[in-house]
């Protein structure tokens, strides 16, 4: 890594645990681009990651050697694919440390896994007059299915306030919760600033009220380990392209009571156990809510991630990270103009910003003409925007394949956007 | 800093997104729309005194990149005391000198010619909506539609 001793993370056992980056960079491709003739410097791997050759490569394999339906043939190829569809259920009951690989659904992505919780548990568990609470940080995926279902069924929303800070209320929280909450939804970490939720405490205070807890793991799945059974969760989500996986895959945990207790969310096939025009009546959770073909190749893709991210380790791509977000912090804030938003005393690897007098756009577009990419707007929550008093941000957010010399490249953008409109 | 940045951040365009002209309503404010583009969140909204087919006067405030921004001023300044075919005609010309190498049919050669530096978007397709917006919100508020976006 860089010669650079800036901004260790606290703790010399870190070191120890550091990975060869270099060799981790050459497992991803297309890091080797150039961009209008300049070395691509991705950051905006919160909207989504690179895939490594581990990941292609299954994929690939799959397609030419294994591939069929699941779930559906007794020839050798169905079954081919369907153990493999199932293995990697497993890995990614192994990911979130789930008790049971029946409590893993496959879906779309995090997006669908939330409307499938809206539609059926709200469907099945909810009525007029019930409360959810949401929170100021949420991506609009983890917003808008709970006002369809407020528009459905007239459930009400409750939105937990954040600190200047971008820090998640926990006080404030704690006071919106009530006899008539029954469900919370709330980010992991915040994709746009990259806080983390104490979401421990935040299901703890929910269970005492008897509620039902949602966590959107998006943000929270490419940067920590993550165990559902000590969380004592009930829902948790994320999508496999952020984790260094294939798009059109995610994942939905359900403890298993809950799941095998809500109706179905679509009809079709691979979820039924049999079918009359009179009555139909559905399997058991997973297959349950698994209408369709389901995503083949990509589970096989999403259980390459798991296992590459495992080989890494979460506690030295944490430790990486961490480096790269305490550097990139320090570097940032000694660009003249430049204002960091989200500043809660645990973040994720996300660095949202603003320059003066420059609007985010401005910034994407010239740091983008040297190569850096980054990710300018909304960051698709935009009460959070109103609430920060800005209409868009710059967000830099950094992977494990990200080095310190990029964060310096990002730096000397800035300082040149900053010149141009000086 | 590369040609098509210079280009596009030329002496012109960062003049009038950082000193606006005409921001605010004019007086005798006939006309008045929202302009938003949900992509980046730009949002200005732009005034103006129609007197008949005649746009005496233009104005415009809020917040925006600094294509946006200067697109808006530029617009104020071209469209007053222009008739409201003008206008027309101008944000057809401005799509054209925005998207083409070699803009030859031009509808207002005159008038398009001090918002030439605005072509600099021509190597950004995914910015060209920046700099439409203020001449779609204009048009909006011609047409008493109070709303326009980029979508
Ligand atoms: C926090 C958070 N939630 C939900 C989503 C939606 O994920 P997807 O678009 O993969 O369904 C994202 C991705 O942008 C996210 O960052």
């Amino acid at each position: 890594m860089s010669s650079s001793a800036l901004a260790r993370p606290q703790g010399g056992h870190n070191a120890a645990l550091a990975f060869d980056i270099e060799a981790v960079r050459a497992d991803f491709p297309i890091l080797t681009r150039k961009i209008y003739d300049k070395p691509l410097v991705y950051l905006d791997s919160a909207a989504s990651a690179q895939k490594p050759v581990q990941v292609l490569q299954a994929m690939d394999r799959a397609a030419r050697t294994s591939y069929s339906n699941v779930h559906r043939g007794l020839h050798r190829l169905s079954q081919e694919s369907t153990d493999l569809f199932e293995q990697a259920r497993e890995a990614a009951r192994r990911f979130l440390k789930a008790g049971k690989v029946e409590e893993i659904v496959f879906t779309s992505g995090a997006t669908e896994a939330i409307n499938l919780v809206a539609g059926s548990y709200g469907q099945g568990f909810l009525k007029a007059g019930d409360e959810i609470i949401v929170s100021t940080l949420e991506h609009h995926s983890n917003i808008v299915p709970w006002q369809l279902l407020r528009d459905r069924i007239g459930i009400e929303l409750k939105v937990v306030p954040i600190g200047d800070d971008g820090g998640f209320l926990l006080e404030d929280y704690l006071k919106l919760l009530g006899p008539r909450t029954k469900l919370v939804a709330v980010a992991h970490v915040s994709n746009a600033l990259g806080t983390v939720v104490p979401v421990k405490a935040v299901i703890d205070a929910a269970h005492a009220q008897g509620a039902v807890v949602l966590l959107d793991g998006c943000q929270a799945a490419p940067h920590t380990a993550i165990d559902v059974q000590d969380l004592d969760v009930d829902f948790y989500t994320f999508s496999g392209h952020k984790i260094y996986g294939p798009t059109g895959i995610g994942v939905l945990y359900g403890k298993q009571e809950l799941l095998n207790a809500m109706p179905p969310y679509q009809g079709g096939g691979e979820m039924i156990r049999s079918v009359t025009f009179e009555k139909t009546t559905y399997k058991e959770t997973p297959h349950r809510f698994e209408a369709g073909t389901p995503q083949i190749l990509e589970a096989v893709g999403l259980e390459a991630a798991i296992c590459y991210l495992e080989s890494l380790g979460h506690e030295a791509i944490a430790a990486h990270e961490a480096g790269i977000l305490a550097y990139a912090t320090e570097r940032l804030t000694q660009v003249p103009g430049v204002r960091i938003l989200g500043t809660a005393p645990e973040k994720a690897s996300i660095v949202s910003f603003v320059m003066d007098e420059v609007h985010a756009h401005d910034i994407g577009t010239i740091v983008d003409r040297m190569g850096v990419a980054v990710r300018v707007g909304h960051h698709c929550a935009e009460p959070l925007m109103h609430r920060l008093g800005v209409a868009a941000t710059a967000r830099a957010s950094f992977g494990l394949y990200n080095t310190r010399e990029e964060v310096d490249a990002l730096a000397d953008a800035l300082v040149k956007v900053r010149k141009l409109f000086a | 800093m590369d040609d098509d940045l210079k280009a596009l951040y030329q002496t012109a365009i960062l003049d009038h997104s950082r000193q606006p002209r005409n921001q605010g309503k004019p007086e005798g404010c006939t006309h008045r729309a929202r302009g938003y583009n949900p992509l980046c969140g730009d949002q200005i909204t732009v005034y103006m005194e129609v007197d008949g087919d005649r746009i005496a006067a233009a104005g415009f405030e809020g917040k925006g990149c600094a294509l946006c921004l200067a697109s808006a001023s530029m617009m104020t300044e071209a469209i007053a005391s222009a008739n409201k075919a003008t206008l027309v005609n101008l944000l057809d010309d401005l799509k054209l000198i925005c998207t083409q190498e070699q803009a030859e049919t031009v509808n207002a050669p005159e008038e398009i010619a001090p918002l030439l530096p605005l072509s600099g978007v021509r190597a950004y397709p995914v910015r060209v909506k920046c700099v439409t917006l203020p001449w779609q919100t204009a048009l909006a508020a011609i047409a008493g539609e109070g709303e326009a976006t980029t979508e």
